[in-house]
């Protein structure tokens, strides 16, 4: 029987984002973490004491203070943060992300079909420059 | 104000009006009611008492006590942002893949639909360490002995789905919170005092998200206890059980990870799609088929979290993926909206349905030829002889656990 053991790992699972001085915490994908400190030193030990009880949820982030996004910035910071699922929608002519940002920039029902029929946007500005299509 | 026992399990100084407020509550509401009565700053703080600790000072005034009124711009303000009308309790899958969430995460979700709708603009509020050391012994020592700073902080939703299902493949669960107005408003003016001036030592074990959260909610019920009766090791899933046991939780609803996106897509591609996408993927024949490629995709989105600690590597991707999304954009059709057949036919995975995570169990059998009785008992998680409904399939995880057996040679 294959047993999965618990590490110690508590290493973030999280992707650790850049800080970004404007809004908040950084957007994308640079996660600068991703070491698991895995318990090469409790892999053996099933039923190791201690190791094994902390690897619950545990949350670090760079957006420790990271609170509510200003209004003036929702749109930008949405559409930067979300890039590769808006990309992801614009390509299949649905999705929530999409949806979401075509409400925030009041757009009409038929937005989506609109964007797909343009090529794949590479960055935020170039899908936020294009505007309600 | 978080006391357990005659001392406050908030740290910073802050927190607290009176000096000795975080170990001795009488003082502290005494200093409480005078700096409102007062009603000035207190500190360097720019805004008055009462707009420092609307809780607080709405605690009061609901127990009859007359107080000068505070305007308070800067809270109105973020109440005006924060327009919320439900809250939701989210909690991210376990991850075997990934040992250390094995457990699971939890935090609220404040809706702005008072439906409890679902949006990527809804805001998040979760408990979290600020670690200071970089990540290693020290770091999990520390973690342990509660020698970290955690903090309430709001984000976008968005974010934090991010964070877990696009960078790490775990599903998310969201469940309605049954809380009326005056108990959002009661959180909200919480929440403010809690994110502005409050750590606490972070215990990965115990005081850790899960149990936090709990907190919280009882001061949004206000006739709740479920922080003090959680249990000696705070489990997420259990913390969402707990809230489902006072009959406050409404019916979950699911975002799958990536890797069940992609699976759920390509069990539906035909035999002759399948090899159209295996052909696909290998650049031998480009597939005009909108299935074939969106299944291409969510494998290729899937792949790419294995190298999400890359950068070079996943930008290499994501450059190969731009002209198949290209491609796919062309075809100009829509996509389905999978969101009910995912929720069905995950049904059977809900945490809610999670066994509880103690058990003591008598045994006796034949080891090595001999005979063996014994007596075992654990205190978390899951063995492959539990029941398996809301846990990851064929797992296993035994913390605090101890075997005791005697055997004898048999003839």
């Amino acid at each position: 029987m294959k047993k999965i053991i618990l590490c110690a790992a508590l290493f973030m699972s999280a992707s650790v984002f850049a800080a970004d001085s404007s809004s908040g915490c950084g957007v994308g994908w640079q996660v600068t973490q991703k070491t698991s400190l895995s318990a090469s030193s409790t892999r053996s030990t099933t039923n190791a004491f201690l190791p094994n009880t902390i690897s619950m949820t545990f949350g670090i982030s760079g957006c420790a203070h990271h609170s509510i996004v200003k209004v003036d910035k929702e749109v930008q910071y949405f559409a930067e943060a979300n890039l590769e699922n808006l990309q992801l929608d614009i390509a299949q002519g649905n999705g929530e992300s999409l949806a979401t940002l075509s409400n925030m920039m009041g757009c009409g029902a038929d937005y989506a079909s609109k964007a797909q029929s343009l090529p794949i946007p590479s960055n935020a500005n170039e899908l936020l420059n294009r505007g309600c299509l | 104000m978080h006391f357990e026992d005659s001392t406050s399990r908030v740290d910073s100084e802050q927190f607290f009006i009176h000096p000795e407020g975080s170990t001795n509550s009488l003082l502290e509401l005494e200093a409480t009611i005078a700096a409102f009565k007062a009603n000035k700053p207190i500190g360097n703080d720019s805004w008055n008492a009462a707009c420092a600790f609307p809780a607080r000072f709405q605690f009061l005034v609901d127990h009859g006590l007359k107080l000068p009124k505070a305007k308070c711009t800067e809270y109105e303000n973020w109440r005006q942002q924060l327009d919320i009308k439900s809250v939701s309790i989210v909690f991210s899958s376990y991850y075997p893949g990934n040992p250390a969430s094995i457990f699971g995460h939890t935090f609220l979700k404040l809706n702005f639909d008072k439906n409890h709708a679902s949006k990527l603009t809804d805001y998040a509020v979760s408990f979290s360490a600020r670690a200071t050391d970089p990540m290693g012994v020290i770091y999990a020592v520390k973690g342990l002995l509660g020698g970290y700073q955690g903090f309430y902080e709001i984000s976008p939703y968005y974010m934090k789905l991010n964070e877990y299902v696009h960078t790490e493949s775990r599903d998310i669960w969201e469940y309605p919170i049954v809380l009326s107005p005056l108990q959002i408003n009661r959180l909200l003016a919480h929440l403010w005092e809690l994110s502005k001036r409050a750590s606490f030592s972070y215990w990965f074990t115990k005081e850790n998200c899960s149990f936090q959260l709990l907190a919280l909610l009882d001061v949004a019920f206000g006739d709740t206890d479920l922080a003090t009766d959680s249990e000696f090791i705070v489990l997420p899933a259990k913390t969402v059980k707990q809230v489902e046991s006072i009959g406050k939780l409404g019916i979950g609803s699911i975002r799958p990870s990536f890797k069940k996106q992609f699976l759920y897509r390509y069990n539906l591609l035909t035999e002759s799609q399948r090899s159209e996408y295996e052909a696909e993927l290998s650049n031998h024949k480009q597939s005009t088929n909108a299935n074939v490629l969106d299944a291409v995709i969510a494998k290729i989105r899937y792949d790419q979290l294995n190298v999400n600690d890359k950068p070079e590597e996943r930008k290499e991707i994501a450059k190969k993926l731009l002209p198949i999304l290209q491609r796919r954009a062309a075809l100009k059709t829509k996509t389905e909206d999978f969101s009910k057949e995912w929720t069905n036919s995950m049904e059977k995975e809900n945490p809610v349905l999670s066994h509880n995570a103690g058990r003591v169990q008598v045994y006796s059998g034949l080891r090595n030829k001999k005979g063996v009785v014994g007596i075992e008992a654990r205190m978390g998680l899951h063995s492959p002889t539990d029941r398996e409904d809301g846990l990851p399939h064929h797992s296993e995880v035994n913390y605090f656990s101890i075997a005791i057996d005697h055997s004898m040679l048999l003839d």
